[in-house]
């Protein structure tokens, strides 16, 4: 416990005003039921900022609680967790006491697209319900959306795939259809569990890809969970050291993986395998895996 | 109990008894609690003061009073203690006819399991034949050609319900085949009989108790649905099958004759049920 | 697809003729058959060998199941040894009655199983869930003919809002409401054999379902518990379901056998039972034969049904 970074606000490079932090989270602790009996803590007092329009990539191995911090902010908790945080900032607004009833304006993507959907529904059906419910339109605009934002996941033929069953398509185009459904919940917030590890390692640096240029044209805020450091620096701008339900450290990336503050974070960047040149951004096929 | 410590925690016997211990459910206790005491008093029927067999005709049709405990049926019998050697037969027909149909069960699916195959085809292909014929009228059937008694019912019931648990047990062994200890044995040149018998059987043994009490239940009421119809036990003895059946003629007069028997099957089905999925829980909380 | 399912028919033929001659031989096999019970000692040896003769009892064995079968084919069941009356003919009248007392029972059943099923396993652990489960616990350890007796007693003897025996009413054939009045306690008694079982498997169909990986997206998309359960749980549930209807095929006119018999319903169950009392073989064969051959028609029906339904399964077709 020697050399525990105060969990506080990540130190940008720049100064942020309160209006440049989408969301901010102090406090947040997690219990949950455990396996014989009595309950594990999951999240231990986790505060941390996100400013706008950037990429944040939360990052630990398994069991440090980061999938659950994703899954806390949108109340996807298992049965019977306890969930407590001091107090949560949406654009500098207190909103701690209309949580959980009030979403917040968040979709998240989901690990294993392949289970992720209904099998016996079509990609179509998903699409426009969620069109439906967030957007509140017919059913005929709804499949309009759906397909506009296939088309923004850079899906070819669009039509066909509205069609098509989750099995009947690849896991990259599968992974494609989840974001374009969380895309159609018209999220300022997006959040990804660990998007790219049921995928092959090319479909990955697509997907990782699709992400980036999104998060662009759409202004998107993006929370990234991950085991990978090397999705972090392919694809973050900052990034959330966690372990044993804590975070650890904070910062940007470059200043992270540059001048690494907490032994445990030194430790993850010596362990990481040399990684292979990143992708560049204009070398991601176009939604080409079959 | 295994030859080579195996990686994967195994539900071995020991395990079994101990989570056993820790049975938190309370109708499972007393679901125990019923089966002992109703086994603890069939047993020793014939020790207790019980007459079920002289009649007194003058006493016909009495309801339950101080006196006779299930009052008396058609015929001025103590009720009571013809309930109770009825359960004596209900409960023999059910474990004997349960033990046929396991053992049967048993041996089918650990051979057609462990040899996989052809041999294994062949079986399950006869399994899924056999289960194709409607079962209540082949029992009805067959129980017609083999003189109505007690050994026939056994046999029918015994001959004709071993299928599932057959399936089951295949299914447990076809995935106990594949674990490291089993291997080993077979390596080091252990024959075949005694990999299954050592090593396999004990393991699947948790599979086999649950199936087991599934077989009881199962057989508990097709011989009472037999009885009924007059197939099954033939007077003078009498099962809880066959007491419902002279029941129905005195339903308007005396219907506590017919609610008792029923109600005695109902919560012996019931306590082999609810003790069977209790098993099931922990031998699903059991292994890796 | 269609090769599929063409091959399945043609597989359903020798399972078909390997059921049906071992069902001869079962009948068959009998150490005593219905002439011994006609014939008596005083009976001339030539009247005895006229009468086998008669009934084709001196033929070889094959030739006897060949000649038998050749008349199934044209619809022609045989003749009842006891009554004498075309087996065939019988049936056409009592299918029917067994029918319409199963098949709404059934139905019924299957539709409660479903609901009450969905709500208790999307309840867990709550009040609703261990009454819905107790209450289906406690049904599968019933004996059906048990219950048949209460409902006898309590309806028929007691309240006397409904008779106990038959279809109808002598001379009341085609009355709308006493048939409804004899109908009402032996239905019940079927609805409550059917259910039990049906809504255990839904219940845990659901509760394996709710643990699915995509019920959490559903839900990480806002949808409520409500929304997810009717549009989404309870088709992945009802899948299996609709495909082992099939496999409730021979339900349909062996299912009720003991409660025709204590009701006196004029179906299929006591006219099966008089015949085995009776070992009046060609009725118990025709109706062992009338129930297997739906066992097998079900599972072909159920398989189809599997293949046209799931899509994931599309035996054949590119994608």
């Amino acid at each position: 416990m020697a050399d525990a970074v105060t969990p506080g606000p990540i130190d940008a490079p720049t100064d942020l005003a309160p209006g440049d932090v989408l969301l901010s989270v102090d406090g947040l602790t997690v219990d949950l039921p455990g396996r014989t009996g009595g309950r594990v803590r999951v999240l231990e007092d986790v505060s941390f900022q996100v400013p706008r329009g950037r990429v944040v990539g939360i990052v630990g191995e398994s069991g440090s609680g980061k999938t659950m911090l994703l899954r806390s902010l949108l109340d996807l908790l298992p049965e019977g967790a306890d969930r407590t945080w001091n107090r949560v900032l949406l654009d500098g607004a207190d909103i701690t006491s209309e949580l959980p009833r009030r979403r917040l304006p968040a979709a998240m993507v989901f690990q294993d697209p392949m289970t992720s959907f209904n099998p016996l529904v079509r990609i179509g059906a998903h699409l426009t319900e969620v069109a439906q419910r967030f957007q509140r339109v017919g059913r005929r605009q709804a499949t309009a959306l759906a397909r506009e934002a296939l088309a923004a996941v850079r899906i070819p033929d669009p039509d066909r795939v509205l069609t098509r069953y989750p099995h009947e398509l690849s896991g990259g185009m599968r992974q494609r259809a989840m974001i374009a459904m969380a895309l159609l919940a018209r999220p300022e917030l997006l959040l990804a569990d660990e998007p790219t590890t049921a995928l092959d390692a090319t479909i990955q640096a697509q997907i990782l890809a699709l992400l980036r240029t999104l998060q662009a044209e759409r202004a998107l805020t993006v929370l990234i969970v991950t085991h990978d450091l090397g999705v972090v620096a392919a694809v973050c701008d900052d990034v959330l050291v966690m372990k044993d339900g804590r975070i650890v450290e904070a910062g940007s990336v470059d200043r992270v993986f540059a001048e690494p503050r907490h032994p445990y974070t030194r430790t993850l960047l010596a362990a990481a395998p040399a990684a292979p040149d990143e992708p560049e951004p204009g070398e991601a096929a176009e939604g080409g895996d079959a | 109990m295994t030859s080579v410590p195996d990686v994967a925690a195994t539900l071995d016997a020991s395990t079994l008894v101990h989570r056993t211990r820790s049975f938190r459910s309370v109708s499972a206790i007393l679901a125990i609690v019923f089966l002992v005491l109703v086994a603890l008093v069939s047993l020793l029927a014939p020790l207790l003061p019980l007459d079920p067999s002289s009649t007194d005709l003058a006493a016909r049709w009495q309801p339950p009073s101080a006196e006779h405990w299930f009052g008396t049926d058609e015929l001025g019998r103590d009720y009571f203690a013809r309930v109770v050697y009825g359960g004596r037969i209900s409960l023999t027909v059910g474990i004997l006819a349960m033990a046929a149909a396991t053992a049967i069960g048993v041996v089918v699916g650990l051979v057609a399991g462990y040899a996989g195959g052809r041999l294994d085809d062949l079986l399950m292909r006869f399994v899924d034949f056999l289960s194709s014929i409607p079962w209540m009228v082949l029992v009805i059937v067959v129980s017609v050609f083999l003189k109505p008694g007690l050994w026939t019912i056994i046999f029918v019931i015994g001959a004709f319900s071993w299928m599932s648990t057959a399936r089951l047990v295949r299914a447990e062994t076809l995935s106990l085949r594949e674990r490291p200890y089993v291997g080993y044995a077979r390596y080091i040149g252990v024959r075949r009989v005694l990999v299954v018998g050592r090593h396999v059987l004990p393991d699947a043994a948790p599979t086999i108790i649950v199936a087991a009490t599934a077989s009881i239940s199962n057989a508990i009421l097709t011989e009472s649905a037999l009885s009924f119809l007059g197939l099954g036990i033939q007077p003078p003895m009498a099962s809880w099958g066959s007491l419902l059946e002279t029941a129905q003629g005195s339903l308007q007069a005396a219907p506590y004759l017919a609610l008792i028997p029923g109600i005695l099957i109902l919560l012996t089905v019931l306590s082999f049920n609810v003790l069977g999925d209790a098993l099931r829980q922990s031998v699903s909380e059991g292994g890796a | 697809m269609a090769v599929y399912i063409l091959r399945r028919l043609l597989q359903v033929v020798p399972m078909l003729l390997l059921v049906t001659f071992v069902v001869f031989l079962l009948v068959h096999a009998a150490p005593y058959d219905v002439v011994d019970s006609i014939t008596t000692p005083q009976m001339s040896d030539e009247t005895v060998a006229a009468i086998r003769e008669r009934y084709g009892l001196d033929q070889p064995l094959l030739v006897q199941y060949g000649l038998w079968l050749g008349h199934v084919l044209q619809g022609d069941l045989g003749y009842s040894l006891a009554s004498r009356h075309s087996i065939a003919e019988e049936l056409a009248v009592r299918i029917p009655n067994t029918i319409v007392l199963v098949a709404p029972a059934y139905v019924v059943a299957l539709v409660l199983a479903v609901v009450l099923g969905l709500l208790a396993g999307s309840r867990r652990g709550k009040l609703v869930d261990k009454v819905i489960d107790g209450l289906a616990g406690i049904g599968i350890a019933t004996p059906s003919f048990w219950f048949a007796l209460l409902v006898i007693y309590v309806f028929g003897y007691v309240l006397r809002w409904f008779p106990i025996i038959g279809m109808h009413a002598v001379g009341k054939q085609g009355d709308p409401l006493d048939f409804l009045a004899h109908f009402v306690m032996p239905f019940l008694v079927l609805v409550v054999a059917f259910f039990p079982e049906l809504a255990r498997y839904v219940r845990s169909a659901t509760i394996s379902q709710l643990s699915q990986d995509y019920v959490l997206v559903q839900r990480g998309f806002g949808a409520s518990g409500g929304h997810i359960l009717s549009r989404h749980v309870s088709r992945n549930v009802m899948l299996p379901i609709i495909t082992q209807l099939g496999l409730a095929l021979p339900i349909l006119v062996t299912g009720a056998i003991v409660t025709e018999s204590i009701f006196g319903w004029p179906g299929v169950g006591p006219y099966f039972l008089t015949a085995t009392r009776s070992l009046d073989y060609p009725v118990i064969l025709a109706v062992l034969l009338l129930s297997a051959v739906l066992v097998i028609i079900g599972n072909l029906i159920a398989d189809i049904l599997y293949v046209l339904v799931d899509p994931r399964i599309r035996i054949g077709a590119g994608s």
